[in-house]
């Protein structure tokens, strides 16, 4: 440690030695992403950030009212009810707004919140007919699309021939190879239906969480300052697909939701009520974006993220450590694209994980920039998104 | 519900129907436009048909029903960038008979002429009037304060349903009636604030 003169005090003041000052500067510089900080100084950035992950340990508790009150002053509400009007709502809620029920000091007001109430809920509810058959068509189109199947007619029976034999083998043989890749392509059209009906469903329930908890993509812990994120079923702490898996295990959709057809080992209901992830890299049929503590992007934040996509076909070959490629398309569709679900709500089919703005969902910016400059880089599990404009999912 | 999951087809003409009144106007109370509600409410049981394997039978529908509304309404003021910001730095307005106390204003609702339902001949104007009130309130008031007129629910039942503590329902919910209150009376008055 160097030491210098403080001008306020007088007294030596503490400095970092050169390696650490420099090793500070480009840990910054990272936006305090270790990982991509240059190998030289890595060591020490570990370090520093170890050191400075000790101010986030501050016990704060959790204050209702102070979140109340901030809640309120930042909605700009001065008014409140006078104690007779607010003892009056809560009498008329809890007799389900039937103010009879209300005791006869609080009637008068309760009377008043009904009236308030009704005026507020009578407005004209248009043509029912209409609307309501509308909504049975897209309904109905929906069923439709996902039940696409090819209907053939039974032939009616006579005796069959010899001739008739060769006849159909032979029909049979050249019709196989015109109809197997249509029956091919219906399939997987389906796949990719129920799939985006996945996103969409995905899009409601993160929709619901963020709701309940400050606009906040679903988390089960916050693993910035390192960790294996693809550690599936290794425990909370160590896999970011636990994360997603807060949807199912908060009940906000069901397992089901989160398998897509295109994913044989995708289980659709939880192998135990306790279950905390999906148990191995396998059952996981959806990448979500790598959570990264202060940098996480909110639900309908500003900036348009990704949040989750068909699963990632470089994670699964990263594990074993063999060659990927990083323009490859998600194994769920047959690699001719992935559906990717943004956090404005927006789910939408991409023929290649790179987004037009250059961005591949499938490595952190950090490790593009490297593949680009020296077609080196291994994908370790350990890396973070650059910022919270880095789409990066996994596993 | 259970009657549709187990195979039963019209038994969603009968859900839709069903609901089509209230949510439609709860719909077009929070989303302030009656196309916008319409293409929300069609949203909403295309959600519900996608997401029926996983409802809860032991659980009431009508809540699920409005919950999965009011998030497919949300999501469509956050597309069309059209969620209320309150002005921060703007005056607050008195609630005109309130008493102040300590710099917080009170609302008295007994000191407010509040809309009378069966004065048919007013009606499209206090449908306006109201709707204006509305819109003026933010977006998550605006939210709990419909959910809990249009669904009568106790302050325990809202508390499950949303899924925040109770207290915390009921202070939001007293501060949306006050402003909403306050917002009713302003546009009276022909205020703008």
């Amino acid at each position: 440690m160097d030491t210098r003169t403080s001008s306020a005090t007088g007294e030596p003041a503490p400095a970092l030695c050169a390696a650490d000052a420099a090793a500070l500067e480009s840990l910054v510089e990272a936006q305090f992403n270790v990982a991509a900080v240059a190998e030289t100084h890595r060591g020490r950035a570990e370090r520093i950030a170890s050191l400075l992950g000790l101010l986030n340990d501050v016990p704060i508790g959790r204050s209702g009212r102070l979140i109340e009150e901030t809640f309120g002053k930042t909605l700009g509400l001065d008014p409140h009810l006078c104690a007779d009007d607010a003892a009056a709502l809560d009498a008329w809620l809890e007799a389900c707004g039937d103010a009879d029920r209300v005791p006869d000091a609080l009637r008068p007001r309760a009377e008043r919140h009904g009236a308030l109430a009704a005026a507020v809920c009578e407005c004209d509810a248009g043509d029912r007919d209409g609307l309501v058959d509308r909504t049975l068509a897209l309904v109905q189109a929906t069923i439709d699309r996902k039940s696409e199947s090819l209907v053939f007619e039974r032939a009616v029976g006579r005796r069959i021939r010899f001739a008739d034999v060769v006849s159909v083998a032979a029909v049979l043989l050249v019709g196989a190879s015109v109809v197997w890749p249509i029956l091919s392509s219906v399939r997987d059209q389906a796949r990719r239906i129920v799939c985006a009906a996945n996103l969409h469903g995905a899009a409601n329930a993160m929709s619901g969480y963020a709701s309940l908890n400050q606009d906040a993509l679903p988390m089960v812990t916050a693993s910035y300052g390192g960790g294996t994120w693809w550690n599936v079923g290794k425990g909370p702490e160590r896999s970011n697909s636990a994360n997603l898996y807060t949807l199912a295990r908060e009940k906000y959709l069901s397992l089901a939701s989160l398998a897509c057809p295109g994913n044989p080992n995708a289980p659709t209901v939880p192998a135990s009520p306790e279950d905390r992830d999906w148990r191995t890299l396998d059952e996981v049929s959806y990448s979500y974006r790598v959570i990264s503590g202060p940098q996480t992007p909110r639900w309908g934040g500003s900036t348009r993220v990704l949040v989750m996509a068909d699963r990632s076909p470089v994670v699964q070959r990263a594990v074993r450590g063999e060659r990927v490629n990083p323009v490859a398309s998600t194994p769920n569709h047959g690699g001719r694209g992935q559906h990717l679900l943004f956090n404005d709500g927006a789910a939408e089919w991409h023929a290649s994980p790179v987004l037009p703005n250059g961005d591949n969902i499938w490595l952190p910016r950090s490790l593009e920039r490297v593949l680009h400059q020296m077609s080196g880089g291994r994908l370790t599990g350990r890396e973070l998104p650059d910022g919270p404009d880095d789409a990066f999912v996994g596993p | 519900m259970e009657a549709y999951r187990s195979g039963e087809s019209d038994a969603f003409r009968t859900l839709i129907e069903r609901h089509h009144d209230d949510l439609l106007r709860f719909l077009v109370r929070l989303t302030g436009d009656r196309a916008a509600a319409d293409d929300v409410f069609q949203e909403t049981f295309l959600q519900i048909h996608l997401s029926a394997d996983s409802f809860d039978v032991e659980r009431r529908f009508r809540p699920w029903l409005f919950t999965i509304a009011a998030n497919k309404a949300r999501d469509y003021l956050r597309r069309k960038g059209r969620r209320q910001e309150m002005e921060l730095s703007a005056p607050v307005g008195r609630a005109g008979g309130g008493d102040e106390r300590g710099g917080v204003q009170f609302v008295d609702l007994m000191e407010i002429d509040v809309p009378a339902p069966d004065a048919a001949a007013d009606a499209s104007e206090r449908d306006r009037l109201v709707q204006r009130a509305l819109n003026e309130l933010p977006l998550p008031l605006r939210e709990i304060l419909l959910l809990a007129y249009f669904q009568r629910l106790s302050y325990a039942q809202i508390a499950e349903d949303l899924g925040i503590p109770l207290g915390t329902v009921k202070s939001r919910l007293h501060a949306a009636v006050a402003a909403f209150a306050r917002k009713w009376k302003a546009s009276q008055n022909g205020d703008d604030r």
